[in-house]
């Protein structure tokens, strides 16, 4: 670190002597003024304004030592000048502390809010913008927009279609399973949270294999396997579920009907998606459930409640605004499996849509977004009631 | 022998009559029926959590028990969970397929270097929107949380049409950019969990640290991220792998345009189109044979095996993080 240690020259010395000694004696006059009003208002016995004088008498005299010292220093040729940085650091250090927190706290955000500007709000309005635009690719490269107001979101409903359904089959179709996944991942992802929050013999290795899934990339290989060569996997995924298949075939033989056994069936096979999708869910109400104070349960034990009162009546109120965060993060979580993604990739007529009508591209993503706010909007407004909070 | 069995009789009879007695008092009989169910709860978690084990590991199993099994057994159906023969031919063919090291390195370039740029910026923003409110800073957080609500898809076009004119799709420093700017994969969530976390701490600790005459920045440097060891490991391992993980941000920003970085993950969806090629450039065509390659079964096999390679360090890497990962999020405290 080099440090630039330049000793003032004699004259620009004097010059600043003189300066600070005026500074000084209009300081000082100020000085009297609010001493003499002092006076007066305690003599009054109008306290509250004394006090107040007071105060900024207080801070006038620390400023006139402040400029005394100053004056000293410079007459016993003591000054360095400073550059930049050690004087904003002086400021810096000089400010109340609350003023130095905000300060921080604006230079902490600024990187995110830069990707944010950059990376965001502008591609988000430009989205917007060409929604509402028919766009033709150009030869040379780039795009001719033609203003269409919202005729990209009327086509979007009447004439798109993938492998011949319409948007608004896909739409709802993926709305519906949303709707139906939404309500099992986070009943589940509780009941397993509050599972695995119990100290049983080794839970260590049970949670550490209920978090595979969060690791366990299951989308991609799904992707890959939903490829030509899908199928074929997929039968021999099957053949593991030989087990389940003679599982049905007992309980039909026992007489169970058939109505019970396909639902049984159907739940198994969905249980596997449903624990790949609720990782990070399981995760939160874990964390949830240990900020959750010791001393409700010893109370509510102490007055007699049993496990299952302390569930209802301790340990899903406390968990309850986790459910809210949850929600929403199924719903974002669900973006990106979603169908409506391969309308986004490939068109009707087999072109891909993201070069050849990004108008209609931004139309059905802008759709999309809409309806999953809508979604959280409504969860929020049926559980705004239910939630509490522990303060 | 009559005279045993006569006592044991006797016994049980004594037995049954203590427990008929001992059931009179309340106290005792609230004791047993708490046993009774305790045992039962007991019994019923064991079954639960093994069978839920089970559905989880399963698909790991059958893709190990797939992988190791030989090329020449791929139709035999007599084989369906032990090889009949040991091979790890799948792994060769697997990883010649996937250029395995190449894109190991870039995966790690990619994650390590995502990971790091996410955990400064996310925890900076978090912190600043869990203590250090200025005016406006609510508006600010709304406008995080926003972030992690729009879906990608609504602004990877414009956004890649404006870095294709700044010239930077397919270079790396793109992810790292957007990683480091805060704008990464679910950075607004990691955001959020970070404001939970410091929100948690208590404020005597950065009070105290005033006194001692420290600033906001050490405040934070030397106070608050020690104590965030649980978010920031939790945060850590997420952003890791949701990178290594990720195929949509990768593919779109880098690997599209710039086949020298591609990753593991992009490079696995896209394993069967450069199979032959593969095949015949490691010279292991011939040891194969010609039909074998044009037997579906064969190529979904390879796959499979180059899926478990795919994810193979991450669960290396996650075997060895799993307790304080574990311990983290027990710690950690992100409620809502």
């Amino acid at each position: 670190m080099m440090k630039e240690k330049k000793m003032m020259s004699q004259s620009m010395v004097e010059q600043s002597i003189i300066k600070l000694n005026k500074k000084k004696l209009v300081l000082e006059k100020k000085f009297d003024v609010l001493t003499d009003d002092y006076i007066k208002y305690s003599q009054k016995e109008k306290y509250r304004t004394s006090v107040r004088i007071n105060k900024r008498r207080g801070r006038l005299k620390s400023k006139i030592q402040h400029v005394k010292n100053d004056i000293t220093r410079l007459e016993n040729n003591e000054v360095i000048q400073l550059n930049v940085w050690q004087k904003i650091s002086q400021i810096f250090k000089r400010m109340p502390y609350n003023k130095q927190k905000q300060i921080y706290g604006v230079l902490f955000v600024v990187p995110w809010f830069l990707g944010f500007i950059l990376f965001f709000a502008s591609p988000m309005f430009t989205t917007i913008w060409w929604s509402l635009n028919s766009m033709a690719p150009k030869p040379g490269g780039g795009f001719t927009y033609i203003y269409q107001g919202l005729s990209n979101y009327v086509d979007l409903f009447t004439k798109e279609t993938l492998s011949g359904a319409t948007v608004l089959e896909v739409l709802t179709s993926s709305i519906i399973d949303i709707v139906i996944d939404l309500p099992t991942i986070i009943i589940f992802s509780v009941f397993i949270a509050v599972l695995l929050n119990t100290k049983f013999k080794g839970h260590q290795l049970v949670k550490a294999i209920f978090f595979i899934p969060v690791v366990y990339n299951m989308t991609v290989i799904n992707n890959t396997l939903s490829g030509t060569f899908g199928q074929l996997f997929g039968a021999e995924l099957d053949t593991g579920f030989q087990l389940s298949q003679s599982f049905s075939s007992f309980l039909m033989q026992i007489g169970i009907g058939g109505g019970l056994i396909e639902f049984l069936m159907s739940a198994v096979d969905r249980i596997f998606l449903i624990i790949n999708k609720s990782g990070i869910q399981i995760i939160m109400f874990i964390a949830a459930l240990q900020s959750i104070p010791d001393h409700l349960y010893e109370s509510a034990k102490v007055e007699g409640a049993t496990r299952y009162e302390m569930f209802w009546k301790v340990t899903i109120p406390m968990v309850s605004p986790m459910i809210l965060t949850c929600l929403v993060y199924t719903i974002v979580d669900s973006f990106g499996s979603s169908d409506i993604m391969h309308f986004l990739t490939v068109n009707s007529q087999g072109t891909t849509m993201a070069t050849n009508q990004p108008g209609m591209y931004s139309a059905i993503s802008i759709v999309y977004f809409l309806i999953n706010m809508m979604i959280i909007l409504l969860g929020f407004m049926l559980l705004r009631k239910k939630v509490f909070y522990y303060d | 022998m009559i005279k045993t069995i006569k006592n044991n009789f006797l016994k049980l009879n004594n037995y049954i009559r203590n427990f008929q007695e001992d059931m009179k008092s309340p106290t005792k009989k609230m004791v047993f029926r708490n046993r009774v169910v305790n045992l039962i709860s007991n019994i019923l978690k064991y079954v639960l959590v093994i069978g839920l084990c089970f559905v989880i590991l399963y698909p790991l199993i059958l893709q190990l028990a797939i992988a190791f099994r030989s090329p020449t057994d791929v139709n035999n159906p007599s084989i369906l969970w032990i090889p009949g023969e040991f091979s790890l031919k799948n792994f060769e063919v697997a990883m010649i397929a996937l250029n395995y090291f190449k894109s190991l390195k870039n995966t790690l370039i990619l994650s390590l270097g995502v990971t790091a740029l996410q955990l400064i910026s996310t925890s900076l923003a978090g912190y600043s929107f869990a203590r250090l409110k200025f005016r406006g800073s609510q508006v600010l957080f709304g406008l995080a949380l926003f972030t992690i609500v729009v879906p990608q898809t609504v602004i990877s076009l414009p956004l890649l049409r404006s870095l294709t004119e700044m010239k930077l799709v397919g270079k790396p420093i793109t992810l790292f950019m957007m990683a480091g700017l805060g704008m990464g994969i679910k950075s607004g969530i990691f955001i959020y969990m970070f404001r939970q976390f410091y929100r948690g701490i208590p404020v005597e600790l950065e009070e105290a640290a005033n006194i001692d005459g420290a600033n906001p920045f050490t405040v934070f440097y030397r106070i608050m991220l020690p104590n965030a060891k649980g978010a920031i490991i939790t945060v850590a391992l997420l952003a890791f792998v949701w990178q290594w993980n990720d195929y949509y941000f990768t593919t779109l920003f880098v690997t599209r345009s710039n086949l020298d970085y591609m990753t593991l993950t992009t490079q696995q969806v896209s394993v069967l189109y450069g199979l032959q090629q593969a095949l015949t450039d490691a010279g292991v065509w011939g040891l194969m044979g010609q039909d074998i390659t044009k037997n579906p079964l064969f190529s979904s096999m390879i796959l499979n095996t180059s899926g478990i390679l795919v994810m193979m360090p991450l669960l290396v890497l996650y075997f060895f993080v799993q307790k304080m990962f574990v311990q983290g999020i027990e710690r950690s405290g992100i409620v809502g």
